[in-house]
């Protein structure tokens, strides 16, 4: 589902040029080599919210930047790194559906959507450095590192049932929060925005990204697998521990999510995901999400009360309304 | 003299990249082996060529091309073992660079990650080709380039420095270094090209 879409979120102005960049992001990919730009768009049609985008432009619009032509550079390289990021992702999961569709490694091998992943990773920098714009590179060199870092403490803490609640929210910031707060920092730089819009923006990008997070893998409990494009209790079977997992241990029913992580069968992850639904951990991390969501559009209520405000308020709720 | 003070440079640097390495996860530190440093020479031999001093700049550009130069050693050692590679290394090839480009962000030099990031798509795309043992050459070119750069080498020179690094790995030395004044500087990158495209 795209902003863009039939539930739109954000204003006619966001809207216009999310359709704009469509043409624009495709246009990056054109001069690598075949071996190269077929997976590679591929990957970039796939599809995806472009809310990372939508967060940059909207930024931007708190200045009344949209349109300076650093806005879309920055939009192309922060949906770049996220591209990256999920193609290393499904490599590594050895996924073969994401949003039902075929993934790069399913299609075209495992080697090939790593080198592709390689490769949307450094045309992402190699976007911004044409630009000339450090100010612009830090906030995506400091996500990306955040971001790495985060998928290595994933992957280091699978299946280990002593995670609190800690550290599933460190891991989060890492994972996907952080390149939330980077493409709000891009934007907020391209339209010159001072410290104190930096820091408020700052907060609601963060905050944004916990929620948008949370609300994910509560969605792997709650949806079907025609709206999550993968099977559900698909982190259960990776051994993936999120808040959902985290509170069914901390509720007691421990003995079914135990079988499923050490064992993920078809019946374990069943029994499994029917005592995270059951035993109230469902309630209590969509309690935590919709912490997150008010401490973000709290924070923008120091910005201008503009459109951009509304945006912003507005992507908040979209968060909480995609899962009803 | 001159080589001295570029051999206290590249010690400069080697102690700062250890300082660097300190600050990485433990998983990427263990899958780290001692740079050769051949690089980082040929990157500040080729600065100082142009007449710069060797500054903080050199320095973290040098850091981040020996991140670099990890990264890709990691991509290639296991790109032929594929189960491997997606095992142990996949994410701490990504952590590397992300930390090579991030070392270079206070220097705010864009071109700099601009040859960073360019010697990574120039990788990936020999490899997509099935290309997988020729990953340095890339990053001689960047050496060069980024060398040239803070250097400030400016025309004929640059033209050649360029073409050098359009042909690092193959040339050998290379006629590149013929625009250049004969000296010690230009003998110590003969030497360093020459060894490091091995």
């Amino acid at each position: 589902m795209r902003l863009s879409g039939r539930q739109r979120p954000v204003s006619a102005g966001i809207i216009k040029r999310l359709d704009a960049f469509e043409p624009h992001f495709k246009t990056v990919i054109r001069p690598a080599l075949g071996q190269i730009s077929e997976p590679a768009l591929k990957a970039i049609e796939a599809g995806g919210k472009r809310l990372r985008p939508a967060l940059v432009m909207i930024s931007a619009d708190v200045g009344g930047a949209l349109d300076d032509p650093r806005v879309m550079q920055a939009c192309g390289a922060v949906e770049l790194v996220h591209l990256a990021s999920l193609v290393h992702d499904d490599v590594l999961d050895a996924s073969n559906t994401r949003r039902g569709v075929s993934t790069i490694n399913a299609e075209y091998g495992q080697r090939r959507a790593v080198i592709i992943g390689d490769y949307l990773f450094g045309l992402a920098f190699d976007l911004l450095a044409k630009g000339n714009n450090n100010a612009l590179i830090g906030p995506l060199a400091k996500a990306s590192v955040e971001l790495s870092r985060g998928e290595l403490r994933q992957r280091q803490t699978l299946r280990r049932l002593d995670q609190t609640v800690d550290d599933y929210l460190e891991k989060t910031y890492a994972k996907t929060a952080a390149l939330f707060v980077a493409a709000c920092m891009m934007g907020a730089r391209a339209a010159g925005l001072g410290p104190k819009e930096e820091g408020l923006l700052e907060d609601y990008a963060g905050s944004l990204g916990m929620a948008f997070q949370i609300y994910d893998d509560i969605l792997d409990f709650t949806g079907t697998e025609g709206e999550l494009g993968k099977p559900v209790g698909s982190d259960l079977r990776e051994g993936t521990v999120t808040l959902p997992i985290i509170y069914t241990l901390l509720s007691g029913a421990r003995q079914s999510v135990q079988a499923a992580l050490a064992e993920p069968s078809a019946e374990a992850v069943a029994r499994a995901v029917a005592d995270v639904q059951d035993c109230g951990a469902i309630d209590e991390a969509k309690k935590v999400a919709r912490g997150y969501v008010e401490r973000a559009q709290g924070a923008v209520v120091g910005l201008p009360a503009n459109q951009a405000q509304r945006d912003m308020i507005s992507l908040g709720n979209f968060v909480i309304d995609r899962y009803h | 003299m001159v080589i001295t003070y570029l051999e206290s440079a590249l010690a400069k640097t080697a102690s700062s990249w250890a300082a660097s390495v300190a600050g990485l996860d433990p998983l990427a530190q263990e899958l780290l082996v001692e740079p050769s440093w051949k690089l980082s020479g040929v990157l500040l031999g080729t600065a100082l060529l142009g007449g710069a001093m060797i500054d903080e700049g050199a320095m973290a550009s040098s850091r981040a091309l020996e991140f670099l130069d990890q990264s890709l050693r990691l991509g290639q050692a296991n790109m032929e073992d594929s189960d491997k590679y997606i095992e142990s290394n996949l994410l701490i090839t990504d952590y590397l660079y992300a930390r090579a480009i991030d070392e270079v962000i206070a220097i705010d030099a864009p071109p700099v990650i601009g040859y960073l990031a360019r010697a990574i798509m120039a990788t990936a795309s020999d490899r997509a080709e099935g290309e997988f043992a020729d990953y340095r050459r890339h990053l001689l070119a960047a050496a060069l380039e980024i060398g040239s750069f803070l250097g400030g080498i400016e025309g004929p020179q640059a033209e050649a420095v360029a073409a050098a690094a359009v042909g690092a790995g193959q040339l050998g030395a290379g006629d590149w270094a013929k625009a250049y004044p004969p000296g010690p500087v230009r003998d110590y990158l003969r030497q360093s090209l020459t060894t490091a495209a091995g």
